[in-house]
């Protein structure tokens, strides 16, 4: 699997490249990537590797259930950020990412030789073993564990950076702006009560912006979400929160949760706070927080290049990146079928997928001539990551 | 944060108040001619209860009185309609 | 029982990991019980062990409400110290940290007791004073502690802040090098592991919801979620829950449940050397050998069994953490929970007989029990063999309540994880 920018499409700004580095490397993206889909577009494919055997891990998914993809970001030596997964760190101009867990270096890591031992580290291991003698445990072995432990470095110098709080008091809150969480914030605007909408993603809209061709009320998605935000923004009783996560529900319907205000900035201003963490006391809250497709499990689904198919969209869609050349497609939903038919368009596909229902997919499929593999039980089917060796 | 009704001031969030513990709790009035299991009943005794526990609060940072409520402890949500004066 | 070892592991390795049993049977309970204990956290699970290991009396169950080490086992911050004031204290806790040091050994699981020391900062003359009368106090009971400056304190643990300017400047710290932290499950599975291979029954999901008495008031059998269970011999060792059970016998306690929290990091590599507590502002840190910071809170303000707390009392914690480890202000939390903790008036435990003949408590560690899990199993198990008060736990009765003699941790440090 090896990503490429398509010609055309996605939500990206194709006249304002950006320039940026990766474990030292210069890249170059546009405004409105992150650095997931601009590293894919240049075909990149190795983002981490595992916690334990440091096995090879690429990109599974396309937002914050992205498992792998963690890497440090830093601005300059006193802020350096460890642990930010890939596909929620928007690039800038000038942005430096290197990626972690790893001896002497991302492609060749001298720690992946835990992979042999894996027979022997088996899930709980510890607790059966380094107890000889008695002293030893805290003198050689859990110096060496601790060592070992931790994908990254904690930064090594006082913060200088400001953070800020605010409480706020709030009708309704909505956790979500996807079509859920758009049309339940409209909904209560339009009684006059306070509302507070907030979502992670640096743009609203959710799962919309992975579906160009969908349509709200006969309207296409982009436009139902643009005429969303502008009726919402012209409300003076609704906040849009942007880049800001609900991060703990408290006695008494009190919400955490935290904005980011500067991480995306190429040249923040030096008095701007960094993060806002807000105490929000609502009377209602909604979640809308979607769906995160589940992965399917299969010996070798940690691989570089097996992604999940929403992500496959959602690169496709939002960042105009096509994931790989010659894409094989299987999935537990009927995410399957439109990821299937929506990167056919760019390019051939072969998909497989489990039950034979879906005429309507079916008669796509014949109009576009996909090969389709029926059952699961057919060895052929199981997809082999391409270029990895699978593991048992 | 809880919100509290302070029956004097309305609804408030926790941080105005300090919690006085179970109410109820009555002082012998003769403590000289108390028995010790009755002082001491009086002193640490308390029914810790699960469920619907009678507690007192103070609206410290606010009215500065104390009062009662009623309050399940198994979902900390309070009996708003039984707080008393 | 199947002897772990690094050999185990290799032999396994090769036999493709069939060769593990099961580590403790999935028990039915008994009609009848030698002696039944009721909570299965690690206090619990050790008593059941010790009453079978040092006592013979094999035919016992521990009853559990849901599972094996999800009540406050499962979700404290591990802090493992001996440094009390008072000599009672002294003697109890530091019959703990013996225990500890061959734990792994005696249990054949890997605890992983790690004595890397525990330092408490102080902020202000008075925990100066405080600090340094537990230094002489404990040096005077053979417990180890000793009064660092606050440059000595830094070079224990680096990235602490001692700067004079801040809001909770570091003035000194007193420093237990014999403390440290242990796996929490791994205590309660190792020690459920062991007492199971003696005969002892863990019967989870099983929550007792009454005590029967016979016509001379003695304890004669548990009602449960599982139907009825004979035992004369019924020791309560449920922490938070210990008034609701103990309350089933008709006994009172003097305690209160209250709601602590906690919160992890992600995982990073070493950083915090040691455990670092702060009584005074409510902060401990320490690091987990999987990399995560492990923060402790202080109790939410009311009593609740609901183990969940509110975010002001996180945001306190964390703005005092920043502030003495400044370099961690960019760490992000990925978890945070409560437990509910039993607390007494004067912050000691409860251990011993009660009013009623055969019923036995361990009740009242509150904020600080982890440490004593091996001790108050021990200590516990001794009491229900003999029917008759261990030495080191006879001053922790129900009794002192009555008789004016409280061991008064609370009003010596106002802290007690
Ligand atoms: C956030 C937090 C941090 C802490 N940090 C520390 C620390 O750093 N150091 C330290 O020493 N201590 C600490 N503590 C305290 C420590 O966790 C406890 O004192 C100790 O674990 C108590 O152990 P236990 O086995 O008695 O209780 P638990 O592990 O709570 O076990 C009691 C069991 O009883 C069961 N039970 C209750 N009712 C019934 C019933 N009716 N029938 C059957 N079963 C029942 C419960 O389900 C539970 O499993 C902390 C506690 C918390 C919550
Ligand atoms: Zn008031």
């Amino acid at each position: 699997m090896t990503g490429q920018r398509t010609t055309r499409g996605g939500r990206i700004d194709r006249t304002r490249p950006v320039s940026f580095t990766f474990d030292g490397r210069g890249y170059q993206g546009f405004a409105g990537d992150t650095l997931a889909s601009a590293l894919l577009a240049h075909g990149v494919r190795l983002f981490g590797r595992s916690f334990k055997y440091h096995r090879p891990r690429g990109l599974l998914a396309a937002g914050t259930e992205e498992p792998n993809a963690l890497v440090t970001v830093s601005r300059d030596a006193a802020r350096r950020t460890p642990n930010v997964q890939a596909t929620q760190v928007e690039i800038y101009e000038g942005l430096v990412a290197e990626s972690q867990n790893r001896w002497p270096g991302l492609g060749f890591d001298l720690n992946a030789v835990n992979s042999f031992l894996s027979p022997l580290l088996t899930s709980g291991f510890y607790y059966k073993t380094f107890m000889w003698p008695r002293f030893a445990w805290h003198r050689w072995y859990e110096p060496v564990i601790r060592a070992a432990a931790g994908p990254a470095h904690a930064p090594r110098l006082p913060d200088p950076d400001r953070y800020a709080q605010r409480f706020a008091h709030c009708d309704v809150l909505v956790i979500g702006a996807g079509p859920a969480g758009l049309a339940a914030a409209l909904a209560a605007a339009a009684t006059g009560a306070r509302v507070i909408l907030c979502d992670e993603q640096a743009e609203p809209g959710g799962s919309l912006l992975d579906e160009p061709a969908g349509t709200i009320n006969e309207r296409p998605a982009a436009l139902w979400i643009d005429e969303a935000l502008v009726k919402l923004g012209a409300q003076p009783n609704v906040t849009l929160l942007r880049r800001t996560t609900a991060f703990g529900y408290f006695p008494h319907n009190m919400v955490g949760l935290v904005e980011c205000l500067t991480d995306h900035l190429a040249t923040p201003a030096a008095a701007a706070p960094r993060e806002r963490i807000w105490q929000v006391r609502a009377r209602e809250v909604v979640l809308a927080t979607g769906a995160i497709e589940r992965p399917l499990v299969f010996p070798g689904n940690d691989r570089p290049g097996v992604m999940l198919a929403s992500a496959a969209r959602s690169y496709l869609h939002r960042f105009g990146v096509r994931v790989g050349s010659r894409i094989a497609v299987l999935a537990g939903c009927d995410e399957a079928y439109a990821a299937a038919l929506d990167l056919h368009e760019a390019g051939p596909v072969s998909p497989s997928w489990p039950t034979s229902a879906m005429r309507r997919w079916a008669r796509a499929r014949r109009r576009h001539g996909l090969l389709v593999c029926r059952s699961l039980n057919a060895p052929p089917c199981w997809p082999r990551p391409v270029g990895g060796e699978s593991a048992a | 944060m809880l919100i509290i009704n302070c029956p004097y001031c309305g609804p408030r969030p926790e941080l105005e108040f300090s919690y006085a513990g179970q109410a109820h709790v009555a002082r012998p009035a003769d403590p000289s001619a108390t028995g010790d299991d009755e002082w001491t009943a009086y002193l640490y005794l308390r029914t810790n209860t699960r469920g619907v526990h009678a507690e007192r609060w103070r609206h410290a940072r606010g009215c500065a009185r104390f009062f009662n409520a009623l309050r399940d402890t198994t979902t900390d949500r309070f009996r708003r309609d039984l707080s008393e004066r | 029982m199947q002897k772990y070892s690094a050999w185990a592991l290799l032999r396994e390795a090769f036999g493709g990991q069939r060769g593990w049993q099961s580590q403790w049977r999935r028990a039915s309970p008994a009609p009848e019980y030698d002696a039944i204990i009721i909570g299965g956290g690690g206090h619990g699970l050790a008593a059941a062990y010790y009453l079978a290991a040092e006592h013979g009396i094999t035919r016992t169950a521990v009853l559990e409400k849901s599972w094996i080490g999800g009540g406050s086992t499962g979700r404290n911050t591990t802090i493992v110290r001996s440094n009390y004031l008072f000599d009672e204290s002294a003697r109890l806790y530091d019959h703990a940290l013996d225990l500890w040091q061959d734990l792994a050994q005696v249990l054949n699981y890997n605890v992983m007791y790690s004595p890397r020391g525990v330092m408490m900062l102080a902020h202000g003359v008075h925990d100066v004073q405080v600090l340094k009368r537990h230094v002489h106090a404990n040096r005077c009971n053979g417990v180890t502690n000793e009064w660092l400056s606050p440059e000595e304190a830094k070079a224990f643990c680096p990235p602490l802040n001692i700067e004079p300017n801040i809001r909770y400047p570091v003035l000194g710290a007193a420093l237990q090098r014999r403390g440290g932290t242990a796996r929490h499950d791994a205590v309660a599975w190792g020690y459920a592991r062991a007492a199971d291979a003696l005969g002892v029954d863990i019967v989870e999901n099983c929550e007792v919801t009454g005590i029967r008495r016979d016509a001379s008031g003695a304890v004669a059998a548990v009602e449960t979620s599982r139907g009825l269970i004979k035992s004369r011999r019924i020791g309560v060792s449920a922490a938070g829950f210990s008034s609701v059970v103990i309350g089933l016998a008709g006994v009172r306690l003097p305690i209160e449940s209250f709601p602590l929290q906690a919160l992890v990091s992600e995982p990073v590599k070493p950083v915090v050397p040691c455990v670092v507590m702060s009584g005074s502002i409510h902060a401990y840190i320490s690091q987990s050998d999987k990399g995560e910071l492990v923060i402790g809170a202080g109790t939410d303000a009311y009593t609740s069994y609901t183990q969940r707390g509110a975010l002001h009392v996180n945001s306190h914690t964390l703005a005092a953490i920043c502030e003495l480890f400044p370099t961690l202000r960019r760490m992000r939390m990925l978890r945070n929970w409560a437990g509910t903790v039993d607390v007494t008036t004067d912050r000691s435990p409860i251990i011993g007989k009660t009013p009623v003949p055969g019923l036995y408590v361990n009740c009242g560690w509150g904020t600080g029990g982890f440490k004593a899990t091996p001790g108050a199993g021990h200590l516990l198990a001794w009491t229900m063999a003999h029917d008759e008060p261990h030495p080191i736990v006879a001053p922790f009765n129900i009794e002192r309540f009555r008789d004016g003699r409280l061991i008064d941790e609370a009003a010596a440090a106002a802290v007690a994880h």
